[in-house]
């Protein structure tokens, strides 16, 4: 009887090393590529913005006028109250200030929330079937991770601190809704499982015997399917293939060598800041981790509503504040504070992936990083959406500025009886994601569609990537 | 200011005074084609049925519990739209059979019909003991080609060198990532035999499935399997049997704490913080208790009378001793049974619903009301547009004191707002007797509380002073029994109701509504529609 190889899968403990020391260059296994792979990394929040304390108008620009400014030129306190945590990194930020969820706004029907969430990410409008609400379409992270993943890896990683609102904003496509993962320690183990130690074990066995597993289980899927028909046989088809993907990926992963992250550390009374926090936290370990040994390309990561303490306020943020972030003085205080938290937690994700050598530079040189929201802003709007992103995505953005496009596209639902509404909002958000395609080599010809038209006929353009961004 | 431009959501839109309420489609005598009939799509079990699944097939109480991810935004994990596949599901399946397997061959003479007598009898006690448990499992016959596969891969796996029991393990494994466990599969039935609007009978062994993961939301036991092999399901009378037991197994509070723990979202309080100062008793311990409260509260109203009226009327509850202060009640030990004071009325005096419906500082009318129409009265107001100001205004030094009742009155005053508003604050004001962590009151802000309500603006309609008479009415209302019906109806069926189902609907709720709101009478009327016993060929 031939004994079978166990296949050790190498991982180097943390031990209690800084988070800068975690990631030994020399260790960095199949990693150290020649060329190191881009990857993408979504953080997205809720509530959107309040604009005055999001906007940057330095000296010498005019609000009615286009402008492109090197951030490298304004001090670290002259950032707007919102951008300030991310002043440090100014050399590897790019603001984009002027787009719109113009799809969204062309969605009449729904609450913004809805439109928002499904739609930032997909820039579609919505679908509605059997009484629920989906995306229109596949999201930006999810088309990405298409083109670029690599068999044997996972195609993209999806983590939401607390949980994902209004459904969520990952979409396979649509109406098909992607789970985030909002257990710091499953995602921990499901992603950095303990390898052997010493003796062969019985455990070691059973991790050697997956793919063995995976592959029978695949050819049950083999055998039902064909006895299906319609969106039943595509949705079985669809789990066949991601168990044959699984089943690629545990031999594959065997032979990885790879950094273990810090285990998560959590904080379980959900009433206090640091549950939401630590979950945040750990969610960045792992995500640098992984991203850092190439487990894959892809994270999103979707931060619930702040709580509370987070702003020292009583009271309830989304119908208090957020709603309020227009006319009520403390509630533009205090959403403009929300801002500035989320900020932080951007700036904590930057250092993390800036602190991990890779090629010439570091993890968060070949990152595209893009922090957006659901909304505009805490009053629903959808007219001047913020973007902010970070890192070099490996060359292919042109970081460093900030750059205004002043609104000049018909606002899709000019509806005579709102008052408040612009007549003119900012470029089509699916431009903005099409030019993040193509810094992703990713490039597509639409996302979330060709065009929309307003109300009044106007036909606006989805299909020009947002090339501005581009080196 | 802009107004909210409401379509079509889940059925029609009716105006009842002037708001714009999206409400279920009513009844309407039409014709339906074929292609309008319901697809019963294929479901896959959700966490709760997995994990209950895994502890009857092996018989062990206390197997490590599988993680999966439910897919957000829906009223049950069970309805089959949006339940996504992804890696992450593939993941935490397999995690959680690597974890359950485990545990399970830790004592395998519970797990195997017998030990084998030496390595040339593995083989055979591997078969022998599949015979057993894939029926089990896969919740139907399984032919022997079928099952051999099984017993091919134990070998291949002995073969190549693994200890017995790590081969037992990895072929469990495989029988617990398969098609045929994790997914309810129903592959009866050919399209010949389809009837004018498409559809055949679920066959009786499918029909076993059916009734159990319904009504005690796991696997069939091993009598409802073989009454659903032997056919015996494919009669009234057999399946009237089979539900009869069910209803009385232990087993079906399960079912009956999945349904009110989604349709009545308990878990809200899990997620609620509260002002310290204020409420300086509201702590983990106590949301925790009032979390335990809402399962406790269902499986007394099993153990008692389990009706509607009873879920809006019963003073009968089990308490943990720290929410004895809350109800003013004296709670001797863990999960004492208990009878509250007069002032309280089933579920909607209940402290997690009422503190999960309310703000740090005060109880919120508008969440409240909102809630009973979603919920109870299936007549979902829109969200108002953000540019309606919804904070509540902030008592000003110089003010007269005002009640929250005041204060909320005082911003729902334009008649924009109004239109939605005399429906929601009708029925939020009405629970003003309540402060935000559940406790009764008579005073607010030194004012006397004004506890009276109105459900103007709804089907239900009328007025009523508090929440005692406000359950009383809601249990009275037949627009409350079509809406529990509804939700019970998307639980059973895993998917919403269509128009193609109006007649279902009608006649599962006019058995609850005969029956004075008895659970069991919805529950059995519901099996015998065509929804659940028919299902459409593709």
């Amino acid at each position: 009887m031939t004994r079978i190889t166990l296949q050790r899968r190498r991982f180097l403990q943390a031990l209690g090393l800084g988070a800068g020391s975690l990631f030994l260059p020399s260790l960095r296994g199949r990693a150290q590529a020649a060329t190191p792979p881009k990857r993408f990394v979504v953080v997205f929040t809720q509530h959107g913005f309040v604009y005055n304390s999001f906007r940057m108008r330095p000296a010498g620009t005019n609000d009615t006028a286009d402008f492109d400014v090197p951030l490298a030129g304004i001090a670290d306190g002259d950032f707007s109250r919102i951008l300030r945590p991310l002043a440090p990194f100014k050399q590897k930020l790019l603001v984009v200030d002027g787009l719109s969820l113009a799809s969204a706004e062309g969605d009449i029907a729904f609450n913004e929330h809805d439109k928002g969430t499904r739609g930032a990410l997909t820039g579609a409008p919505l679908q509605q079937s059997n009484g629920t609400l989906g995306a229109g379409g596949a999201s930006i992270d999810q088309l990405i991770a298409e083109q670029i993943r690599v068999p044997g890896r996972i195609d993209s990683l999806g983590f939401a601190v607390t949980g994902p609102s209004s459904g969520g904003a990952i979409w396979r496509g649509p109406s098909q809704a992607l789970p985030p993962d909002t257990d710091p320690r499953g995602a921990f183990s499901r992603l950095f499982p303990a390898g052997q130690t010493g003796e062969v074990t019985n455990a070691d066995r059973i991790r050697a015997g997956q793919s063995s597993v995976l592959d029978f289980v695949g050819d049950d899927y083999d055998r039902v399917v064909t006895r299906l028909s319609g969106e039943d046989r595509q949705k079985l088809e669809l789990h066949r293939d991601l168990v044959r993907g699984a089943e690629l990926r545990v031999q594959e992963l065997n032979n990885f060598q790879c950094t273990r992250p810090n285990e998560p550390v959590l904080e379980n009374n959900f009433g206090n800041v640091a549950h939401y926090e630590s979950r945040f936290n750990a969610f960045v370990d792992i995500t640098a981790a992984a991203l850092a040994c190439d487990l894959t390309r892809v994270v999103t990561i979707q931060l619930s509503q702040l709580r509370n303490d987070h702003l020292g306020i009583t009271g309830d943020v989304h119908a208090d504040f957020a709603h309020n972030s227009d006319r009520n003085p403390e509630a533009i205080e205090v959403m403009s504070r929300y801002g500035e938290v989320h900020a932080g937690h951007v700036r904590r994700l930057l250092e993390r992936l800036d602190s991990i050598p890779e090629g010439n530079g570091t993890l968060l040189d070949n990152t595209a990083v893009l922090w957006v929201s659901e909304l505009a802003t805490g009053t629903h709007r959808f007219n001047v959406w913020p973007a902010v992103i970070a890192g070099g995505a490996g060359g292919a953005l042109s970081t460093g500025r900030y750059l205004r496009m002043v609104p000049r596209t018909p606002t899709p639902n000019p509806h005579p009886d709102w008052s408040g509404v612009d007549p003119l909002v900012g470029r089509p958000h699916n431009h903005l994601l099409l030019g993040l395609a193509q810094a992703m080599d990713a490039p597509m010809p639409e996302i979330g569609g060709r065009e929309l038209t307003t109300t009044t006929g106007v036909r606006i353009d989805l299909t020009t990537p947002l090339e501005e961004i581009l080196t | 200011m802009r107004r909210n431009l409401l379509l079509v959501w889940a059925g029609l839109i009716t105006a009842s005074a002037g708001c714009d309420v999206f409400v279920d489609p009513p009844p309407v005598a039409v014709d339906v084609p074929p292609q309008q009939v319901a697809l019963s799509p294929v479901r896959r079990l959700t966490s709760e049925e997995l994990n209950r699944t895994l502890r009857d097939l092996f018989r062990a109480d206390s197997l490590p519990t599988v993680a999966i991810t439910e897919a957000p935004g829906k009223d049950f994990a069970q309805e089959v739209q949006g339940q996504a596949v992804s890696d992450l599901y593939v993941d935490q399946l397999r995690a959680g059979a690597i974890a359950v397997t485990d545990a399970v061959a830790a004592n395998e003479s519970a797990l195997l019909v017998r030990a084998p007598t030496g390595t040339d009898d593995e083989v055979a006690v591997i078969d022998e003991t599949l015979q057993l448990m894939l029926p089990r499992a896969f919740r139907r016959a399984v032919a022997d080609d079928e099952r051999q596969q099984f017993v091919d891969f134990f070998a291949a796996r002995r073969a190549a060198g693994d200890p017995f029991t790590v081969a037992v393990q990895l072929m469990l494994q495989g029988m617990l990532q398969s098609p045929s466990f994790i997914y309810r599969l129903e592959l009866d039935g050919a399209a010949a035999d389809a009837d004018d609007r498409g559809r055949v009978p679920v066959s009786s062994t499918e029909m076993a499935s059916r009734l159990s993961y319904f009504l005690t939301g796991s696997m069939p036991d091993d009598e409802l399997l073989q009454a659903g092999i032997n056919g015996d399901l494919a009669t009234v009378e057999g399946l009237q049997r089979q539900v009869d037991r069910l209803l009385a197994d232990p087993h079906f509070v399960d079912a009956m704490v999945s349904f009110h723990s989604q349709w009545l979202d308990f878990d809200r309080i899990n997620r609620t913080n509260k002002n310290a100062e204020r409420f300086p008793q509201y702590n983990e311990a106590l949301s925790s208790s009032m979390r335990r409260e809402a399962d406790q509260f269902i499986s007394l109203l099993v153990e008692e009378e389990d009706s509607l009226r009873a879920l809006l009327t019963t003073r009968r509850t089990r308490l943990m001793p720290n929410l004895g202060p809350i109800y003013g009640v004296d709670v001797p030990g863990n999960d004492s049974v208990v009878t509250l004071p007069e002032d309280r009325s089933g579920i909607l005096t209940q402290a997690q619903f009422l503190a999960s419906h309310g703000h740090g500082l005060e109880g919120s009318p508008i969440l409240r009301g909102v809630f009973v129409l979603e919920r109870l009265v299936c007549e979902a107001p829109p969200v108002p547009d953000a540019s309606v100001n919804l904070s509540p205004p902030e008592a000003l030094p110089d003010d007269a004191p005002l009640t929250n009742r005041d204060r909320y009155k005082q911003h729902t005053q334009d008649p924009v707002c109004l239109s939605c508003h005399v429906a929601i604050d009708g029925i939020g004001f009405g629970l003003e007797g309540y402060d935000s962590i559940g406790q009764h009151r008579t005073v607010d802000n030194g004012l006397p509380v004004d506890e009276t309500g109105s459900l103007a603006g709804t089907r239900v309609g009328g007025t009523y002073e508090g929440a005692v008479e406000l359950g009383q009415k809601l249990a009275d209302s037949p627009v409350v029994h079509d809406c529990v019906a509804r939700h019970w109806f998307r639980f059973a069926n895993g998917r919403r109701e269509q128009t193609a189902d109006r007649d279902d609907i009608a006649a599962a709720t006019a058995a609850f509504t005969a029956e004075d709101t008895a659970i069991p009478a919805l529950l059995r009327a519901l099996v015998a529609t065509d929804a659940f016993r028919l299902r459409r060929i593709q």
